[in-house]
This record gives structure tokens, sequence and C-alpha cells, in this order.
């Protein structure tokens, strides 16, 4: 099956939503542009293998398959390189690097002694370095590690994270700040992925001196909001952080589970619909911003959902709906971004002009099963 | 094999070439079982869910006639007739509640059938506030649907059935009076306008859901998908049985025990909601049902010792070891979660409904060699 043909396939507008989506019964309609950008993402296939795929994101033709010696989670572009990044999902502690052209593993790297990795990481400005986000899990707390690009990803510093458990982390816009989302629950590989301190877990924003490691400030969420653990982040081109939460709390609900933040400011929780909200189910697994820096967008698999956001008003725009849809990236429309599902499913969407349309289903031999992240490259 | 695919053979490592043959190998497997899942797909929706739709239409209908009737002459016993198709009503919602995809998203149908749970009471003060306005405009039907979806549903319903002096207001002739039963009328015109769209929706000739979903052209999902997204939605179900139906009510002690957080409990529907949606559960595994279902399911892959069949018979012995669990209760749910023997009863139940849980992911994983939920239920 062809991507041409899989289009046709979309003028059957009520035969959509037996397919994948409501949302075009909601005013989306059909998407024809041209793609040109390179995705990545972790992987499952059917015989529990993990690796990660390159796809060409214009045809779904696969680019290449890299085998991983564990399940990945995130994977990060050199800035001024074809290194690709992919790190272990926690507890695990190996990162492998990976050319983004061909596929080869450059070199693999373990954690240190009494460190797992929380499956994130992020370039410096310069490409120089790489930071990590680790647990020091026998004295529960959470670190960055600082690695050289330039010594075959060898460790060369340590920076306190400032919080338990740190996730996703990014440079600011201007890269003068190491950003981190600290999930605030602790883990010990003893215990496998159990969460050890639900009670009195502390979730929060840390910004560090990208150079330096120096903390420079912390933010937390209202009291209120206490069981929400901020995991995931993006940050726009004008600095705008788009927050993503996971609620602790399996009995609440309704909580916002979106949230934004400016430097100085504090975070602020948006909601959406109420109805929206609750659909939510408690847990977001990814979220990212579009080329231009105005729409970001959101994924909850638990309840299939795909929650668009204007970044300007910071407030919630429309949603669209893919089974166990967890990863997603923008690509080079503005307003556009890819998603990807645990059923090997991926679609695109635009929050800019509420556009939708879908890829093939690509790999189809491989039947696999796309992790949490997904990341895009523009070209 | 076009030349980009040649080059990406070349590109990859012996191990993972490997890898790709054996893939190549269960391929072949299962597509001489894509007629075996087709069949499945087939028995699931036409025996089971659209069913279950057509029911819940018919329950629609005869609440929509009875609250006419009632409305006509306002009495106990018209209540109390208004009552006995309010709770088929609900029965048959409950029969279907679970399929939490397709036309029941659309138009938020699903939260305007029931929308619960309702944290903040929202339903009770925006019902209260529209009986106080006596806006006759907002009944009529296009004005209607345009209201907040939790006044569209059962649970206001439940309130104008059930509520305090209940009674007394429905029978009541006063303009107050009139504009409740007016507003009884709208919601349960509201829903057999709503049940019709899904069953609709599902069954309409060439672009309805159910052609949609079992269409061999289908170029989004695999027989295998179908499914998947089924389990997924069932066990979803008792996920939401567990957590917001006995958990919340239940709380983390006797003394926090909140009954009011039982599901329709001024009606007394909460145990029978649920013995509803597990009975709907067991239809999907139960060894000697009509259906074609995921018992009767061939194994795609040999060599195994589990099959669909031995797993689907511990969900089926699960869910009679869970309706069981119910039947010992001797009192309601929201009496029940302050009720120390009861409470034990009900925490036992959680149990059952966690093993019940266990085992739909895990007969996904054992007969669909997939993950019920990669992303949904193992995501960081």
């Amino acid at each position: 099956m062809n991507s041409t043909n899989a289009k046709k396939k979309l003028h059957s507008r009520r035969q959509i939503i037996g397919m994948i989506t409501l949302a075009p019964l909601l005013g989306w309609s059909l998407l024809s542009e041209v793609k040109s950008t390179t995705g990545y993402g972790a992987f499952r296939d059917e015989n529990g293998n993990y690796g990660i795929a390159a796809i060409n994101i214009k045809d779904g033709v696969p680019l290449f398959y890299t085998a991983t010696p564990g399940r990945a989670h995130d994977l990060a572009l050199s800035p001024n390189s074809n290194h690709l990044l992919c790190m272990a999902r926690r507890p695990g502690t190996y990162l492998s690097v990976i050319d983004a052209i061909h596929g080869q593993v450059i070199t693999q790297q373990k954690a240190l002694r009494g460190r797992h990795f929380y499956g994130h990481s992020c370039f410096s400005a310069d490409g120089r370095y790489l930071f990590t986000a680790e647990n020091a899990y026998d004295e529960a707390r959470g670190v960055i590690g600082v690695r050289d690009v330039s010594r075959n990803y060898q460790q060369v510093a340590e920076w306190d994270a400032h919080g338990i458990g740190p996730h996703q982390l990014s440079l600011s816009a201007d890269g003068e700040h190491l950003i981190i989302a600290i999930g605030g629950i602790q883990t010990h590989p003893n215990s496998g992925r159990k969460k050890l301190n639900l009670d009195s877990m502390q979730s929060a924003l840390v910004y560090l001196n990208a150079e330096s490691g120096d903390f420079v400030a912390r933010y937390r969420l209202h009291e209120s909001q206490q069981s929400l653990s901020i995991r995931h982040l993006a940050v726009s081109k004008d600095g705008l952080v788009g927050l993503a939460f996971q609620d602790q709390d399996s009995l609440s609900q309704n909580k916002t589970l979106v949230g934004f933040h400016q430097f100085g400011q504090p975070i602020t929780p948006q909601a959406a619909e109420e109805t929206i909200q609750y659909e939510m189910r408690g847990y977001c697994s990814s979220i990212t911003v579009d080329i231009s820096g105005r729409w970001f967008a959101v994924t909850s698999p638990r309840g299939n959902l795909i929650t668009l956001w204007n970044g300007a008003t910071q407030g919630y725009i429309n949603f669209a709906t893919l089974s166990d849809c967890s990863g997603i990236a923008p690509t080079d429309l503005e307003g556009e971004f890819i998603v990807t599902s645990g059923q090997g499913k991926m679609i695109f969407l635009n929050a800019k002009s509420g556009t939708w349309s879908h890829l093939s289903r690509i790999n189809s031999s491989r039947n696999i099963a796309w992790d949490n992240h997904f990341i895009s490259r523009v070209e | 094999m076009n030349l980009k695919s040649i080059n990406i053979a070349n590109r990859m490592t012996t191990q993972y070439l490997v890898g790709f043959l054996l893939a190549f190998c269960s391929l072949q497997s299962i597509a001489a079982d894509s007629l075996e899942f087709r069949k499945l797909n087939v028995g699931l929706l036409e025996q089971i869910v659209i069913p279950a739709y057509r029911h819940l239409f018919q329950s629609a209908v005869a609440l929509n006639q009875q609250a006419i009737k009632s409305c006509k002459q306002p009495s106990d016993a018209s209540l109390n007739n208004l009552r006995d198709r309010f709770s088929s009503y609900v029965n048959s919602w409950m029969s279907i509640e679970f399929f939490r995809k397709g036309p029941a998203k659309y138009l938020f149908r699903q939260n305007r059938i029931q929308y619960w749970p309702d944290k903040h009471n929202v339903v009770g003060r925006q019902l209260r506030s529209l009986l106080t306005d006596q806006n006759a405009s907002l009944l009529d039907h296009s004005k209607f649907t345009q209201l907040s979806v939790g006044v569209q549903g059962v649970t206001a319903l439940e309130l104008l059935f059930y509520g305090e002096k209940a009674f007394d207001s429905f029978t009541n002739i006063n303009i107050a009076g009139q504009f409740r039963c007016q507003f009884i009328q709208a919601i349960s015109y509201n829903q057999q306008v709503i049940s019709e769209g899904l069953i609709d929706d599902w069954i309409r000739q060439g672009d309805g859901y159910r052609n949609g979903l079992l269409d061999e052209n289908n170029n989004l999902q695999v027989e295998k998908d179908i499914g998947i997204d089924i389990l997924r939605l069932l066990y979803g179900e008792v996920d939401s049985i567990k957590t917001l139906k006995i958990v919340r009510p239940l709380d983390k002690s006797i003394e926090k025990a909140k009954p009011y957080r039982a599901e329709l409990w001024r009606s007394g529907l909460s145990m029978t909601n649920i013995r509803q949606n597990l009975q709907t559960i067991g239809l999907f595994f139960d060894p000697v049902s009509y259906v074609y279902n995921f018992y009767n399911l061939e194994n795609s892959v040999v060599n195994q010792t589990e099959t669909s069949q031995s797993i689907a018979i511990k969900i089926d012995q699960l869910i009679g070891l869970s309706q069981q669990q119910l039947a010992q209760l001797s009192l309601p749910i929201n009496e029940a979660v302050s009720d120390e023997h009861n409470r034990q009863i009900l925490l036992s139940l959680v149990n059952s409904l966690e093993q019940l849980a266990n085992q739909i992911k895990h007969y996904t994983t054992v007969v669909y060699q997939s993950p019920l939920g990669f992303n949904s239920f193992d995501g960081d």
C-alpha cells in the first residue's frame, strides 16, 4: 500500500471515524501538503525486539532500523553533527549514539555506577556536550550527567538536578538555561519501576545555568496540584515552555494536565473543556511545539487523545483521537505535527489550518509499536 | 524490492536481518489467520456491539414515550412507570458503555448520555439554575443540545426522578412543575435522538462505522487491530468499574468513605450497573456463548502453553467470581462502603477486578502478540 492509495481512502469522510479518529467530523479537513522531514522513534516489534527507526515522513519509507540493547525512550539530535542520541528507558543504563543518516551505531556508553538514565537527554547549544537526566538512586537524588561529545561521550561532570526524578530536559530558547522537568517521583532499581514516595512527591520545573550547572530557579505547581508530576516539556523559539503533566492520584479527575511557563513567572496550568480534560485520563505522555513556535500538541494515550494548544493565548484549541497515541513531533509546516501510536500508526495534524491526514501504515511487515516519543529533523 | 529497500537491507546488521526474517515468518502466519481475525471481528461487532446499540435506541424510545405519557397525567404511579423506563435505559447503556470510541465519541454523545463522575456537582447546579429560570425556548431540541452536556442525560434525569421531593415536584401542576416535566421530556427526546444517531452511524449502508471497521481494504487497520482496540476498551471498562465505581466511593478507610461517589446511587442502580458492565464483558469471552468471541479465536502461534481458550476461561471465571462477590453484598454500594463487612467484600471485588484486567492484558499479549496499550499502560 502506498500513501497515495491511503489518501484516496480518506475521501470517505464517515469511514474515517471507523478507522482512527472522529476529528474529521468535528471540523478537520483533508491535508495534502508534501512533507520533507525525517522522523525518528523508538519501537518494539512483534517479536519483542527493541530498536529505533528512521522514516521519511514524506512517503513513510523506512530509512533504517537499528537494534538497541533494551527498550529505548527518547531520542535527541545533535545540532551540528549527524549524531542521534538514543536513551535507555528508566531504569536502563545505556545510551547509544547512532548515525542519523545511515543508522550505524557510532558508540555506546553506560551510566556511571549507582546511576541510571531517565530516558531523556539534550545537547548543549554548540553541540559539544550532552546532558542526561539520571537517578543517583542510593542517594534518592536527581542528577544531570554532562558528557563530552569529542571524548566519545565520556562523562566529564555531574550536576545536581535539584529534585528527585528529573525527566525531560531542554535548553532554553537562548541556550542560556537548562530547563528540567522534575517529576518528583522516587524509584530504585531494586524495586523496578515502583513509585516510592507518592505521599511526599515534589514535582518542579528547574532552571540551571547551561554552562556551569549552577542553580538558577525552581518553580512549583500550586499546593492543590501536588499529585501532578511535571514530566515532559517543549520549548518554543520565543522561550515559552509547554509542560505536560501526569497525575499520580488515580482517584482525582479533571486536573489540568497541560501548563505553560515563562522564565521569571509562575507556572500557569491551562484547562481544556471539561469533557476533554476527563478524556485525558490524568496522563500526558508527550508534548511538542511546531516549527513556528506558536502551536503546541500533547498526547494522552489513555484517552487516545491528542490536544492542540495555542501558545500565544496558552489556550486549548481542538483535539483528535488515535488509539494509543504517544509520540509527537513537528514537521516543516507551520502548525503541523506527526503523531505515532503503539499500534504502528502515524497521522498528521495541523493546529493552524485544522487539517489532518495519515501516513500509510509504514513498515507493515515489521508490525511495530511506536514507543513513547518521536522526534523530527526538518530539512 | 525497489532500490531503496535493497539499500535498507544492506544497512541492516546481521542481528537485525535475523529479526527481520523472523518477523517475515510470523507475517506468513498472521496472513493465514487474517480470515480468522476477520470472523472474530464480525462476531463481536454484529452479535454484541451493534445489538447493544439497537437495544439502547429501543430503550430510549420507550423512555421518551413514557415521559410524554407520564407528563400528560403526572402522578406517583406515572413517575414510577417513568423510573422503570429510566432503569431499563440505564441498563441498556451499561451494556455498551465500554465502547468509548467511534460514534459514541462523536458529538460528545457518551458524555451527553451520562456525565459521570460529576466531581463538582456541575449537573446539580446547572439543573437547579435551568429549572429556576424556566426558559422554555431552551427546551427546543436544537437549543437543548447546546446546553451543558451534564444536563442532557441520565445524571440529570436521575436527579429529576429520585432527587429530594421528586414525587411532589413531579405531581405539582403549577408552572414550575409543568416546566420540570417539559425538561424531562426534552432530556428523554434528546436521548432518543442521540441513540438513534449512534445506531445509524454504526449500521448505515456505505459509509457506516461497521463497514469502515470491517472493510477489507481498510488501509489504516489490519484485522488484528480491531480486536486489540476492543480488548483495550474492555480493559478500560474493568479499570473504570474498579477505580471509579468502587474504589472512589470506598476511599482509603471506612471513616473517609464517600457514599455519594457511587454511580447513580439515588436510584439504587450502582450495583446493577456493575453487574451489567460485567455481563457485557463476559459476552466477549464466554466459552459457551452463541457469539463467535475471543474464546473461539484459533491461535495463530504454535507451541504455546496458553491458548485463547485457556485465557478466556480464566477471564470468564474471574467475571463469575466478581458477580458472586457482588451478590454477597447485603447493602447497596453507597451504604456498603460505610459498613465494615461489606467493605471487605468490595475490597475482594477490587482484587478480582485487578486480576480480570491483568488477564485481558495477558490475552492480548499472548494471542495477539501485542501489548494491550504500549503507551497507555506502560509509558513513562
